[in-house]
């Protein structure tokens, strides 16, 4: 191996001084250095084109998924950084004497020679010996044939690796910018872009699963609102405008039996009652409208035999509670204080059939709260269905509007999304149980898909007085059904629709605090205090009666 | 001395050594290795323990390093009853032509450039013990008297293996004196064949004096002045900490099979005896290979095992070669 690695005929003697040997050898090795440099740099680069060729194929891939061109080209970028720092690190490292005589002797089969004579040259050392070493190595040295003892690389394998990689990164279809945007925008685009009138039908099957009649106002609206889309008399925000406004009126309802209730308590927990009144009070003040309907009845059976005085107070109680229930039936919704006024004042002249008339408002109103369910059910497909409609709203508009949709899903999401914790502001408190925004709108001003879905957005961010209304209404529903289910243990019952993304011992903890923040906080309407206050007092009485349980 | 009264002086080294080794392998057949690790612990300053079953030629070997050599030459033949007078020598009282009495030292065989100590391990550890200041300080010690020994010196050991019946364990201390421990094989077919033409026939083998003492000395200052890279040096110092098994370079085989490991002593060898290898090669430095070649006649004897290793028969020679081939050579 060493004679193949030797010039034959070099013509050049060595011998010239033990400095001169030492000057052959240190040559020799910085000529070998360049070259194993110049070795490392090809190699380096042909792993850095590779590793880039890689990176710029994975880029090409990932435009053909559905993910945003922002993450492709943001790991394009990154990934031909890293590398390039990787390449620029390795090939600024310099090949030291003693790596070029360890490469040396290896390569040469040399024995430690040159090794042994870098040492002696570097530490100037001057036995006989060491000097007859060194004299040795420098003859070996200056026969040595170094471009073929280390030749230049070529890395054909390497070299023919990124070629392909780059060929096949090249091969790769891209996908039109407007492709690609749908594809990002849209993952359910099989949804809303199948046939129209089997869309349709299919709406109308899901609305009918939930609970609405053929024949139901609501079903024909929104039988009118995805013809008229189909037939290009309404643009989607239009028709999502529309099935807000619809979804508002639902929403409507359940504010309304919310503030019947209120004020329903207002006026029982407002007089003195007898004894036999308690039970009617308390039923009421506990949202248990059909207890307190049978109380009622009963009450007015057995007036007569408990005496004139208790049953002049019975329909003083009558008259108020059916005058309350009038009220409520009105386009007007009074404040409850107004509510207690009016009685007050009209306590002189009693109605004899008002008694009546209240029990059966009382079993109206009851009917009304357990038909609740099935009118979130609806609410429900309406919020999927103005989802879908603000989907292809927004793939249909292009990027600008994705990112509006974007915005204003983060806005959305920051109202609703955040536990409520200490100290946050009584707009994110709305939904203390929810942990999501609610994708309501107020007066067809918009709506907001759910936070997180990934979805894009239309329209303005749901009001927090809307989201009030609506949470308040399903909490009060809910805590209905599950009183009524002995199966779902307390601490598990749940105040609104979602799941609480609160530990319920915080919920706990955190009450007080709301319960008294709440009465001082500016951007809520006066007419909803009252509301939110008798919200936060129910959370609060029915902890503390919790936790007083042994 | 220049460069080149140091190629000269390394020519006549080797010179030198064939001119040994091919003298002694007139009578010595097959045991090339043997013959070249005594030549070089000799030539180490150092001494060489032989061992091997009976009938396998190590005493022949010494005897016929004796005859090459022109240097005095003793054998002492170890057994259980053999004394340490017996080796180092008597006071003996003797009355003078006046009639005094005084005491007179009479050495013993120890007292020679070449001893054969045979089966140095069938005497008891006492007597096996005299030649411990004797193979180190080159001196005996009897009484208050110091007396040095000849130069050359150097102690030619062979013994059976402990297995045998009637043998003692060297001990550790003495052990570690030995520059190498060589371990005699059987020969192959064709050295069989080989030995049986020498020694049935009528052909009588005479070899002849071909080194004396002065060569002898000169050889023994030319190993040391070979020089060794530092990288190289420290090669060696890597394979002795691997030995030790409370060293943190220390090999797995020798943290579970070792007691003690190789001493300084043991890299001293290493690197005198890799010296007197890269000599051999022609080279005037000592190279990783050199060392790689000399580590198990240097180490073997100095790698002591715990009673795991005992009772599982491990060969050090296996735990040394384990390490050989974990410890790469330098590459820088």
């Amino acid at each position: 191996m060493v004679k193949r690695l030797v010039k034959r005929n070099s013509g050049i003697s060595a011998g010239g001084g033990f400095r001169s040997d030492g000057h052959t050898i240190q040559e020799t090795l910085r000529k070998i250095s360049a070259r194993i440099r110049i070795n490392k740099i090809l190699h380096h680069f042909l792993i850095w084109a590779a590793a880039s060729a890689s990176v710029f194929l994975v880029f090409r891939l990932l435009l053909l998924l559905p993910i945003r061109g922002t993450v492709a080209w943001a790991g394009l970028f990154l990934g031909l950084a890293g590398a390039l720092v990787w390449f620029l690190a390795a090939a600024l490292r310099r090949v030291g004497s003693e790596e070029a005589a360890g490469e040396i002797d290896s390569l040469g089969g040399f024995c430690d020679e040159f090794k042994t004579a870098r040492w002696i040259v570097e530490e100037k050392r001057d036995h006989p010996f060491e000097r007859l070493q060194v004299k040795h190595a420098a003859k070996r040295a200056l026969l040595l044939d170094v471009p073929r003892l280390i030749p230049i690389h070529q890395p054909r394998r390497t070299l023919a690796a990124v070629i392909l990689i780059l060929a096949v990164a090249l091969a790769v279809p891209t996908p039109s910018l407007d492709e690609r945007q749908a594809a990002v925008s849209s993952p359910d685009q099989e949804e809303i872009s199948q046939d129209p009138s089997e869309y349709r039908e299919q709406v109308q099957a899901s609305l009918k699963e939930a609970g609405l009649e053929p024949e139901d106002p609501i079903m024909k609206r929104i039988d009118e609102i995805l013809n008229s889309l189909e037939a290009g008399l309404l643009t989607i925000p239009e028709a999502m405008q529309q099935i807000a406004e619809t979804r508002n009126a639902i929403s409507e309802e359940d504010l309304d039996i919310a503030t019947t209730l209120e004020d329903l308590q207002d006026v029982a927990s407002a007089g003195e009652q007898s004894g036999a009144a308690e039970g009617l009070r308390k039923a009421l003040e506990e949202g248990r409208i059909r207890e307190a309907s049978e109380q009622l009845k009963e009450l007015a059976a057995n007036s007569p035999a408990a005496g004139p005085q208790a049953s002049q107070d019975l329909e003083e109680l009558g008259e108020r509670l059916d005058r309350t229930l009038e009220d409520a039936k009105g386009e007007d919704s009074q404040p409850p204080g107004e509510t207690a006024e009016s009685q007050s004042k009209s306590k002189d002249s009693l109605d004899p059939g008002s008694l009546e008339r209240a029990i059966e408002g009382l079993d109206s109103l009851a009917e009304r709260m357990l038909d609740q369910e099935r009118r979130n059910r609806i609410d429900q497909q309406l919020e999927q269905l103005s989802d879908a409609l603000a989907r292809r709203d927004t793939s249909e508009a292009g990027p600008s509007s994705e990112s509006d949709g974007q915005l204003n899903k983060g806005d959305a999401a920051g109202a609703g999304d955040e536990p409520a914790g200490e100290g946050a502001p009584f707009g994110e408190l709305g939904t203390p149980s929810s942990g999501q925004a609610q994708p309501s709108s107020e007066g067809g001003s918009g709506v907001s898909a759910q936070p997180g879905s990934g979805l894009p957005l239309q329209g303005q961010a749901t009001s927090l007085e809307v989201q009030l209304q609506v949470e308040v209404a399903a909490s009060e529903h809910a805590r209905d059904r599950q009183e009524e289910d002995p199966a779902i243990p307390p601490s598990e019952r749940r105040s609104g629709r979602q799941r609480s993304s609160m530990e319920y011992r915080s919920t706990i903890e955190a009450m007080p605090y709301r319960y008294e923040n709440s009465q001082d906080l500016p951007p809520l309407p006066w007419r909803y205090r009252g509301l939110a206050q008798g919200y936060f007092r129910f959370l609060h009485d029915s902890s503390t009666s919790k936790s007083n349980q042994p | 001395m220049i460069a080149q009264d140091a190629e000269k002086q390394t020519e006549e080294f080797r010179r030198h050594f064939d001119l040994a080794r091919k003298e002694m392998a007139k009578a010595v057949v097959g045991n090339d290795d043997i013959v070249q690790g005594v030549l070089t612990s000799l030539l180490s300053s150092g001494h060489a323990l032989l061992e091997g079953i009976p009938g396998l030629g190590k005493t022949r070997i010494v005897q016929t390093l004796s005859e090459v050599l022109d240097l005095e030459f003793s054998r002492i033949q170890f057994t259980p009853d053999l004394m340490p007078g017996d080796i180092l020598g008597h006071n003996v009282l003797l009355e003078t032509e006046s009639g005094e009495k005084q005491l007179d030292f009479q050495p013993g065989p120890i007292f020679a450039n070449i001893v054969l100590a045979d089966e140095v391990n069938r005497a008891t550890p006492k007597t096996q013990s005299a030649l411990l200041e004797a193979m180190q300080e080159k001196s005996v010690t009897l009484g208050r008297s110091t007396y040095r020994l000849k130069s050359p010196f150097f102690v030619l050991a062979t013994q059976n293996p402990l297995e045998m019946e009637g043998t003692y364990p060297l001990p550790e201390a003495q052990l570690d004196r030995f520059f190498f421990k060589l371990q005699v094989e059987y020969p192959d077919i064709e050295a069989m064949h080989e030995i049986l033409n020498r020694t049935t026939s009528k052909e009588e083998i005479r070899v002849s004096r071909v080194l004396n003492s002065e060569q002898i000395l000169s050889m023994q200052r030319t190993v040391r002045e070979v020089p060794i890279a530092r990288m190289i040096q420290d090669y060696a110092i890597r394979i002795t900490l691997a030995t030790h098994p409370e060293s943190e370079q220390a090999h797995p085989l020798a943290k579970r099979y070792v007691r003690f490991g190789a001493s300084p002593r043991g890299t001293q060898a290493l690197v005198i005896g890799a010296k007197v290898h890269a000599l051999l090669q022609g080279r005037v430095y000592v190279s990783s290979q050199d060392v790689r070649a000399v580590v198990l006649p240097a180490l073997r004897h100095r790698v002591l095992l715990n009673f795991e290793g005992e009772a599982e028969r491990v060969d050090p020679d296996d735990v040394l070669q384990e390490i050989l081939k974990t410890l790469a050579p330098p590459k820088e």
